[in-house]
């Protein structure tokens, strides 16, 4: 197996549907979303973290709006990507000696099958469909990754910035 | 906002086909409407301008140089245009084909098709998502060095190319634009000069503009997409704006290009040093907050550039202004005319 020099947490469990307001959330399914959505990402990018030293590669962390909003029955989706909000910005600074960069990436609302599963009962297509976001990926790939390491951001959005 | 809002009928014979410089003229000698807060126009030559500022005022000027951006490209169809828009790294840029240098797109081009340019290939990967006669493109070397080897000015129908150096300005210092941010084009050196022995200061940032517009599609105007520039207020430029705010001087964009970036770079109370790359689009929804002022050229029907200007003045008093401006026979693009349009006070409702 060739280096890997690029990891792409992209998977993610939507919770329980439809989405429930905390207070009657099953627990069980709260642990399985954490477990998939903010524990998984870091147990592949220990696994990767050799061979990413090696190529000083990037970690690129899918996350989402409903991580910093607090929109009702979110909680549980938005709180494990909150939470890989925090790994991100963690991990951009500890694993800075080792030449590894951590970026989070907000894709924005897009029309797949997830976001349909999110709002079941909606007719989603006015949404974009994913390839709205190629540009940003075109160009987050081109930019010297230690530079943009740290950084959140939004791949619909209007500044795709990158910090001094 | 409507499109046919924007619309408007302006001769053909007002486009400036040539620079004023090769009409016997100094380039400070062209024309000059200003709109006044009230929507009222008066007309001047430009080098009236530092008549019409005061002490304390700023202007912020593009310091984006223009490239030669338009390559001479072979593809199925046979000898095509590919114009050099935005640039993601030295091999990757967002391109438009063009049929010639008079005909647009979009050309019927296949997804990964490649173009040859010399003996290099660019490989046309995706069309860009809302915008299909732009491409991302891969180049087989950097781009930089077919520019230098093959490229010239992208220019269009309504004027022959012309020496690299007419798509220069005074503050044409950093390479990077596809076109000209043209509207520093009429500052000469001894305009220049007026202005600061005035008091009236000149600062520098960067936005390497893409390539031109063209008419909305949409028929709402705000939902056109817009693509990305790259940019950078520094860290002076962004002190010197906010401190000509905070004692009540003027801000005066020279370029709907430096609108762009120090909208961008506003944070809800000051600008801040700040570089990227911005897709923002000012539109009446979104308003516009840093400047008091912007210098700039007369505009095409139907373009974004028109829906910035209705953040500074009513849609009416646009009109208003270039109805004027084609009744005193105004030239129009970037060897044209100038308009300084002064911010109206927002209307309470």
């Amino acid at each position: 197996m060739g280096g890997v020099c690029l990891l792409v947490n992209n998977a993610s469990d939507l919770g329980e549907t439809p989405r429930p307001e905390l207070a009657r959330a099953s627990l069980d399914r709260f642990r399985q979303t954490l477990e998939t959505n903010l524990v998984s990402p870091l147990a592949l990018i220990q696994q990767a973290l050799p061979q990413l030293q090696q190529s000083h590669g990037l970690v690129i962390n899918i996350t989402s709006d409903a991580g910093e909003a607090g929109y009702e029955r979110w909680g549980i989706y938005g709180s494990s990507k909150a939470g890989l909000d925090l790994v991100s910005k963690t991990l951009a600074a500890e694993l800075k000696p080792l030449g590894i960069s951590v970026v989070a990436v907000d894709p924005g609302d897009m029309r797949t099958q997830m976001h349909q599963e999110a709002f079941p009962d909606e007719d989603i297509s006015d949404r974009p469909l994913p390839e709205v976001t190629l540009p940003f990926w075109a160009w987050l790939i081109h930019q010297d990754p230690r530079t943009v390491s740290g950084m959140r951001y939004e791949a619909q959005g209007a500044l795709w910035e990158i910090p001094a | 906002m409507k499109r046919e809002e924007l619309s408007f009928e302006r001769p053909t014979e007002l486009f400036a086909s040539q620079p004023p410089e090769m009409r016997g003229q100094s380039r400070d000698e062209v024309r000059l409407m200003v709109t006044w807060p009230e929507g009222n126009n008066s007309h001047h030559v430009f080098t009236d301008l530092p008549t019409l500022l005061k002490q304390g005022d700023l202007l912020v000027v593009n310091e984006s140089a223009t490239l030669p951006a338009s390559l001479p490209a072979t593809s199925q169809l046979g000898n095509i245009r590919l114009n050099l828009s935005t640039r993601f790294s030295d091999n990757l840029w967002i391109a438009e084909p063009r049929w010639s240098v008079s005909r647009p797109g979009p050309l019927p081009l296949e997804e990964g098709e490649t173009l040859q340019i010399g003996d290099a290939t660019a490989k046309l990967l995706k069309s860009y998502p809302g915008i299909p006669r732009l491409w991302l493109t891969q180049f087989s070397i950097p781009a930089t060095s077919l520019m230098a080897k093959y490229g010239e000015p992208i220019h269009y129908s309504y004027a022959p190319v012309y020496p690299m150096e007419a798509y220069q300005t005074l503050f044409s210092i950093f390479p990077g634009s596809a076109e000209m941010p043209s509207a520093a084009r009429p500052i000469t050196s001894r305009v220049h000069n007026t202005l600061v022995a005035q008091g009236i200061g000149i600062t520098g940032l960067t936005l390497h503009t893409g390539v031109s517009s063209l008419e909305i599609e949409d028929e709402i105007v705000e939902h056109q997409a817009l693509y990305p520039e790259t940019f950078h207020v520094p860290a002076a430029t962004a002190n010197a704006v906010n401190a000509t705010r905070a004692r009540g001087g003027r801000v005066v964009a020279v370029g709907t290009t430096v609108v762009r970036a120090l909208e961008t770079a506003w944070n809800g109370s000051m600008v801040r040093a700040c570089a990227g790359s911005t897709s923002l689009y000012v539109h009446p929804g979104t308003g516009v907050h840093v400047v008091d002022g912007l210098l700039t050229g007369l505009h095409d029907p139907v373009t974004s550039h028109l829906a910035m200007l209705s953040t500074l003045m009513s849609i009416d008093h646009v009109r208003k202004a270039y109805a004027e401006a084609v009744e005193h026979r105004y030239l129009w693009h970037e060897f044209g005319g100038s308009h300084l349009i002064w911010k109206q006070q927002v209307e309470s409702n």
